[in-house]
């Protein structure tokens, strides 16, 4: 009986001890889809975190994203007082599947898709469930920025790793309009499949969007602050520079026209322009779309310096003499790109100290933060002329670019530059490539424009003597190079045995 | 006075003798061997606790009753025994012989060495107790064929890299679990942990002992037991007392003085040297020729304090000690701090069929250390500073004191240029704080009750608790201060101030049922276990940006977080964050013991876990081994032919799981999932963004492992010894595969791949020579072990490559170097020479050229050996350890060999002088201006790639330990003396302070484990 006793304490106790508690463990931080998106508040959270991840200015202490890298890769930049090194490789046209440039842009702009991807799915989900017209017309413009995202993003992945915009059956990119499952590969689509996509996204958003912005409220209660969204006029400003890259002129024409037409947009005069850039004043009429930068975002400044704008911010990178000698002292855009804070010893001179100061990050939002600017009016004019130009309207496309040059060099000698005179297409793309040098320096257009442009018309990259020595680096790259493509990244490759690399890699 | 005090006491004897009902009386004498008198001989009472060692004579005393059995037992001898009868006297000659059996217990059994199948390795206390090491993993390093011990730091109390028999896992948890006194514990705690406690030391090899810890057991287990009394044992005090020096280890590698760089940089027409004349070259190097080790280095102070309680009663012991300890770090301002207690105490029922302990150790460590080891800002990597620092510059105040400023003014922009690292360096060194405290309590709680014949029941529960502070203060008025808040030194108020407390509490409960019974020849021993294990780990933290300088240490000093900075931000708004997460495993299994006449003997285990980390079908894991052994020595034929020969033959085979499948505890905690999170912000909004992709495929890795082993004696033990080789298979590899980044990310991680560690074990004890007053006794241990990566996710096509300097190739061990190798220099224009994969010559480092070196950072020999000499109360110990055939790649070198930029601010070794300079030039040192630099190099490279392999003396002591003779007018019954040093030589090639560095596989700017002196005194009373 004693021992029947002591054997069942004995057995109680061991079953004190239960096993589910110890073996089913929900962390109280866990948050699934379905309890994360359940209205259409959530669904906006949702879109916030995509704007949040979408990030050109990424990046920092050499390596980043698309901001960086159109100069750092061509003939805008060289090195700065304060490097050691960064972005040496770069600059020294050291492009590889594994380079940092090529795995950022195909990572993050795919990782924007995805997240866009996820909102729309359960987009799908929730839509049903809304119960006021309110919400969801709401709902339908969140969907709109969405899809204008997902095209977007697409076509920027186009812009660097097709190699060839106008053949539609070149391979293109991974078309990626549904959230794959994480064993699922895809090989590339075509080129012209990736831009029917493009289209589709950017039209559907451009439908569900209509003509205004209704839900601005629901986002900001400034209303300047709708250009830090992708409103009706974003998307138009999309299709307008994904016309002009897919070959399309008229409509490219089109819907920069459109835009230059519209009474909020047009050029800037040199007061606005500089408030632009000084203080990211949205109310100049030059900003279509900016992406919002407050404190605790990305530092853009930090691309170029280590400490801040200006020769004491530690400068790494440091604008090219090249650039700086074409923009002569009566263009506006000198000072914007030059900071004030610098030491010219002389013409190429290697001593010249030329920090950038387009993005001087001393606005109020706070130290090295400066909003990214997206699209401006003046890319507008460059569509504009470009489209007419190719379309065969060569005077036309001499009088946008005088238009411009009017406005940022006219200062000193009453608003008038001499009319352009162009003799064939030729002249007037090597024209309209230079002043797009002059105007996006630092904006992630150079190498892009010298890919679409330059190849097209024979001009590589070729940097200043005293630029390229000051990385040790070679001068010229061909318009004829491989790398004016860049390489399918290792991250795709080494998951995906269906996908092709690009030539000469 | 003394004369009263005695005759009162013979009184009470008389008394006592009269009251006693047996007779009881004090009988003496010696023990000796054939050569002289054995000191410390054991001399125990038969069926009872009570026993006595013999002293330094080998004389002993012990109370008894008439009619008892005493027991004389001596290491390597014969035990013998005597009846007591009428005499009061017994002299024993033990003979030489076996072994007396060691015990081996650990969480779930307890056997002995002569009747276990597992391959076990363990030291005592004598190996690691007068160490001056804060941890006391460290003073394993070299002890234990197989066991490789790497400390990357040379912070007092650093945590130690530990990996038995070979790198198990790629991303998993690669170290043994660790046991204190039957309690699984925290394997990087050990810097909290007094290591003057540790009785011994065991480390579990093979299926046979690790399968039966099934979730926690693949990668071997290491059983620690601390220090217990004895039943009726007079009250005895220990005290132990060091006191000593530490220093930086030379290094090896030659930096340029002031006048060569200054010449180098004339030369190259970079730098500072670059625009001066040859008089004021020589003008400034003859001013300022600074080794800046010697300014950032200095001799620390250890010393350490313990004292030790040891009593027992009939039915009670107990343990207490006592501990402080403390060391300074080499390094400016560095130091570390111990205060430790602890008690263990054991009961037991008059019957003794129910026993019981109790154990708790409280322990609070200070650790002041530097961050910024390995760190590429270097503003921030003091280490680096060290060795980089331009000699030229003058590291003296106008008072002739060192520097804390360097003339730099708080927040001075033009005055921080990176030549002047050093200067900020020593200014956060004297004003930054940088504290890591942690309280530690271990305890645990045993009890077994034979509450049946043959059926023991047994229940045990372990606490492991650590609570943690990481304090980081940059004063606002440091250098760097002002630029804290938001990176511009424009704000009213700078510094910042980092804090983060976690308490992490682990519980732990076994409970069994054993039974246990001989029928004639066979014996039976089985038990059943269930087992709980939970973790729960909560913390909070905060980072407040700007300090008022006149408060600094609390939030005195934080500024509001509303206050505006003139630009119209809230700069000052801390941010805070708190987490809480929790770990369970539940487990039932089982285990079976079989013997025959203590000639073979089996044991199998059976195990089923259960893991939170897992779902569905994938949660419980099973796990088994079965073992035998042969006794060789044991059977007729052999003994007759060997008399004088021990042998054993042991085999095992069996799995274990690893369910820690990323390295950190409390990681991985919910994989299976997919899930969301907010924090994203744009425009001032937050957003919802997927932070993680579930695997619900995920599974235990799992271990198989075979092994076959001998243990020897041979000429009654005077060479003693054991060889294992082994085979340990791991499958399930929990690692990243790529993924394509459609899905938002590149990599998820996944169950796919294999690996496998083979590899032989030699441990060797010769006892060289002993008589009365000499003992000479050599020791030797050396493993090998081939890692090698058998499978991997296919569509890497046999490599994984990740850009970094180390991949995972199949058949090539875990972190082997896939670089490009260095051609030289190509003579015609100064630019670095590549090989290409197929043997041409390259000027570009190209991914396709790369090759497997077939080199790692991991060892594949490692191992170690030591003497010891006793001569009368003399004793001469050295240990020696070391690691081969491991590789590292050099960035120190690298970037003091920095050609591609100049003036970087950093000095340079004197090679650099020999780069390129026209054409024809024969050298290794490219042109100035190449386009690769140090980094570079190291990436995809193997130029800077160099051998660490390393022979150290570890540890050298030398002692006197006094006779009872001199000491018998003192109050103390004990007195030993030694001096000793740890890392006083070290032979290698590579080119730093440190060849050891804890498998990294690079090094830049680490803090480097140090010499150790001390002075030891020991005194028992």
């Amino acid at each position: 009986m004693k021992k029947i006793l002591r054997i069942s304490l004995l057995a109680a106790f061991i079953g004190m001890m239960s096993c589910e508690d110890a073996t089913d463990i929900i962390q109280e931080s866990e948050l699934s889809e379905e309890l994360a998106f359940q209205t259409v508040d959530d669904l906006r959270g949702g879109l916030i975190g995509v704007y949040a991840v979408y990030s050109p200015d990424a990046g920092g202490n050499g390596s980043g994203d698309q901001i960086l890298f159109n100069d750092l890769f061509t003939d805008n930049l060289k090195r700065g007082i304060s490097s050691s090194g960064q972005g040496n490789q770069t600059y020294n046209f050291i492009l590889q599947p594994g380079s940092n440039f090529p795995t950022t842009l195909w990572n993050s702009r795919y990782a924007v898709i995805n997240f866009s991807n996820r909102v729309l799915r359960a987009w799908d989900r929730v839509y049903p469930t809304l119960e006021t017209e309110a919400e969801r017309d709401d709902a339908n413009e969140i969907k709109a920025q969405l899809l204008a995202f997902r095209g977007f993003c697409h076509f920027e992945l186009i812009q660097y790793f097709a190699t060839n915009y106008q053949d539609l059956t070149a391979p293109g990119v991974i078309v990626m309009d549904f959230v794959p499952e994480v064993d699922q590969v895809f090989p590339r689509n075509t080129v012209g499949e990736v831009f029917q996509q493009i289209e589709s996204d950017l039209t559907q958003a451009a439908q569900l969007m209509g003509t205004e912005f209704n839900s601005l409220g629901e986002y900001t209660t400034v209303a300047e602050e709708s250009k830090f969204y992708i409103n009706p006029d974003v998307i138009t400003a999309m299709r307008a520079r994904v016309k002009l890259f897919e070959g399309n002129y008229t409509e490219a024409y089109t819907l920069a026209n459109s835009l230059l037409q519209n009474e909020n947009y047009g050029l800037s005069g040199y007061v606005e322009l500089g408030s632009l850039y000084e203080s990211d004043n949205l109310a100049a009429k030059e900003l279509i779309f900016a992406l919002s930068r407050r404190q605790g975002d990305n530092t853009i400044t930090s691309l170029w310096s280590a400490n801040g704008a200006g020769v004491n911010g530690s400068p790494f990178f440091e604008i090219s003499n090249g650039l700086l000698n074409i923009l002569p002292s009566s263009d506006v855009r000198r000072f914007i790109i030059l900071n004030t804070d610098n030491e010219i010893v002389g013409l190429n001179s290697p001593n010249n100290i030329l920090p950038q100061g387009k993005y001087l990050g001393a606005t109020e939002d706070g130290a090295m933060l400066n909003d990214v600017k997206v699209f401006r009016a003046a890319e507008m004019v460059l569509i504009r002329a470009e489209a007419q130009a190719r379309l065969g309207n060569l005077n036309a496309a001499a009088t946008d670019i005088k238009a411009l040059r009017d406005i940022r060099v006219a200062t000193n000698n009453g608003g008038n530059t001499p009319l352009p005179s162009y003799a064939n297409l030729n002249a007037a793309l090597t024209d309209i490539l230079l002043e797009r040098r002059k105007e996006f320096a630092l904006e992630g257009h150079r190498y892009l424009d010298l890919k679409r442009i330059g190849t097209e018309i024979g001009v590589g990259i070729n940097r200043e003597s005293v630029d390229c020595a000051s990385f040790g680096a070679d001068c010229d790259l061909a318009p004829t190079s491989y790398k004016f493509t860049l390489p399918i990244p290792n991250s795709e490759i080494s998951a995906n045995p269906t996908i092709a690399q690009n030539p000469g890699y | 006075m003394r004369s009263k005090f005695t005759w009162i006491m013979t009184l009470l004897m008389a008394l006592t003798i009269n009251f006693s009902f047996a007779q009881e009386k004090v009988v003496s004498g010696t023990v000796s061997d054939a050569t002289g008198p054995l000191p410390s001989a054991n001399v125990f009472v038969k069926g009872t606790q009570r026993g006595v060692q013999t002293d330094l004579d080998g004389k002993y005393s012990i109370k008894v009753n008439v009619g008892e059995t005493l027991e004389f037992t001596y290491v390597g001898f014969e035990p013998q025994s005597r009846v007591v009868g009428a005499q009061n006297s017994y002299d024993v000659v033990l003979a030489e012989g076996q072994i007396l059996d060691v015990v081996q217990k650990d969480v779930y059994r307890r056997t002995t060495e002569k009747k276990s199948v597992m391959a076990v390795a363990g030291i005592s206390a004598e190996a690691i107790e007068d160490r001056a090491n804060a941890s006391v993993l460290q003073n394993l390093q070299g002890q234990i064929a197989g066991l490789n011990i790497g400390t990357g730091s040379g912070q007092p109390g650093a945590d130690s890299t530990i990996i038995l028999r070979g790198v198990g896992t790629i991303n998993g948890n690669v170290e043994p679990l660790f046991i204190i006194d039957g309690v699984p514990v925290d394997e990087d705690g050990f810097r909290s942990i007094n290591q003057n406690d540790i009785a011994s030391v065991q480390v579990y090899k093979d299926a046979a002992a690790t399968s039966i810890y099934g979730n926690r057991g693949a990668n071997g287990v290491i059983v620690i037991s601390t220090k217990r009394g004895g039943y009726d044992e007079k009250m005895e005090f220990r005290y132990t007392s060091q006191y000593g020096y530490s220093e930086l280890q030379p290094l090896n590698m030659e930096l340029m003085s002031s006048n060569e760089l200054l010449n180098f940089q004339k030369r190259v027409g970079v730098g500072y040297g670059a625009a001066l004349s040859d008089t004021e070259i020589d003008l400034v190097s003859r001013q300022n020729n600074t080794y800046w080790s010697d300014i950032f280095f200095r001799k620390g102070v250890t010393k350490s304090h313990n004292l030790a309680i040891t009593t027992g009663s009939k039915n009670t012991n107990n343990f207490t000690s006592l501990g402080y300890f403390e060391q300074d770090g080499i390094f400016k301002s560095t130091n570390f701090k111990r205060f430790s207690v602890r008690n263990n105490f054991s009961g037991k029922s008059e019957d003794g069929k129910f026993n019981y302990s109790f154990n708790f150790s409280g322990n609070f460590s200070r650790s002041n250390g530097m961050n910024g080891a390995g760190s590429n800002q270097i503003y921030f990597a003091p280490f680096r500073a060290a060795l980089h620092g331009l000699p030229y510059l003058n590291p003296y105040a106008p008072d002739g004191s060192v520097t804390t400023d360097g003339g730099i003014a708080p927040g001075d922009i033009s005055g921080i240029t990176v030549d002047k690292a050093p200067y900020v360096l020593l200014n956060s060194v004297d004003m930054n704080t940088n504290v890591n405290d942690e309280i530690k309590i271990l305890t645990s709680f045993a009890a077994d009750w034979n509450f049946a014949k043959n059926l023991t029941a047994g229940f045990q529960m372990g606490v492991d608790f650590s609570g943690t502070r990481a304090l980081q203060i940059l004063h606002p008025n440091s250098i760097l201060g002002p630029f804290q808040v938001n990176g511009t030194n424009e704000t009213e108020y700078g510094g910042s101030q980092q804090e983060a407390t976690s308490r992490d509490f682990r519980f732990n409960s076994v409970t069994r049922l054993n039974y246990n019974n001989t029928f004639g020849d066979h014996t039976i021993d089985a038990t059943a276990f269930v087992e709980y294990n939970k973790a729960h780990l909560d913390g909070i933290n905060f980072t407040q940006l700007g300090l008022d300088s006149r408060l600094v240490g609390t939030g005195a000093a934080f500024i509001p977080g509303t206050t505006l900075h003139t630009d119209g931000t809230q700069p000052y708004i801390p941010t805070v964050g708190s987490t809480k997460v929790s770990e369970g495993l539940f487990s039932y299994f089982g285990n079976f013991d079989y013997d025959y006449k203590g000639r073979y003997g089996v044991s199998a285990t059976v195990r089923r876990d259960a893991s939170f980390r897992f779902i569905d079908d994938n949660k419980w894991g099973t796990f088994w081994s079965v073992g035998g052994r042969w006794n060789i020595d044991q059977e007729e034929f052999f003994s007759k032919r060997f008399p004088q020969t021990e042998l054993k033959l042991r085999a095992s085979y069996g799995t274990s799981g690893n369910q820690r499948i990323n390295n950190a505890q409390y990681s991985a905690l919910n994989r299976t999932r997919n899930l969301y999170g907010q924090g994203a912000t744009y425009n001032g909004s937050v957003g919802t963004v997927a932070t993680q992709i579930g695997n619900t495929d995920l599974r235990w890795e799992q271990t198989a492992q075979s092994n076959i082993g001998v243990d020897f004696g041979f000429w009654n033990n005077k060479l003693s010894g054991s060889v294992d080789v082994y085979r340990k298979r791991t499958t399930d590899l929990f690692q990243p595969t790529p993924i394509s980044p459609i899905n938002g990310t590149s990599t998820l991680d996944t169950n796919i791949g294999s690996l496998e560690n083979k590899g032989v074990e030699v441990s060797l004890k010769y006892n060289v020579f002993r008589n009365q007053d000499w003992t000479i006794v050599l020791n030797a241990n050396t493993s090998y072990n081939k890692n090698f990566i058998r499978d991997l996710p296919e569509s890497y096509d046999g490599i994984v490559f990740s850009n970094g300097s180390t991949s995972l190739i199949e058949g090539s061990s875990v972190e082997t170097f896939y670089v490009v190798r260095y051609a030289g220099v190509n003579p015609a224009n100064g630019n670095a020479l590549f090989y290409t994969a197929d043997g041409g010559l390259t000027e570009t480092i190209d991914d396709s050229d790369r090759v497997n070196t077939g080199k790692s950072s991991y060892p594949a020999w490692q191992g170690g050996f030591g003497t010891l000499v006793k001569y009368k109360g003399f004793e001469f110990s050295t240990q020696w350890s070391y690691f081969a055939d491991l590789y590292r790649n050099n960035l120190d070198y690298g970037e003091l060999e920095e050609t591609s930029v100049i003036d970087d601010g950093s000095n340079r070794v004197a090679s650099t002088a020999t780069a390129w300079q026209n054409p024809g030039d024969i050298t290794s040192v490219p042109r100035v201006g190449n386009p690769y630099g140090a980094v570079d190099y190291i990436n995809s490279t193997d130029r800077y790639l160099e051998d660490a392999s390393f022979l150290r003396l570890r540890n050298v002591l030398f002692g006197y330990s006094f006779s009872k003779e001199i000491l018998q007018d003192l109050p103390i019954s004990g007195l030993r003396l030694y001096v000793q040093g740890e890392n006083l030589l070290t032979f290698s090639s590579y080119r730093g302070w440190d060849a050891e560095a804890g498998f990294r596989s690079t090094d830049r700017g680490n803090y480097p484990t140090p010499k150790i002196y001390t002075f030891g005194a020991v005194i028992n009373f």
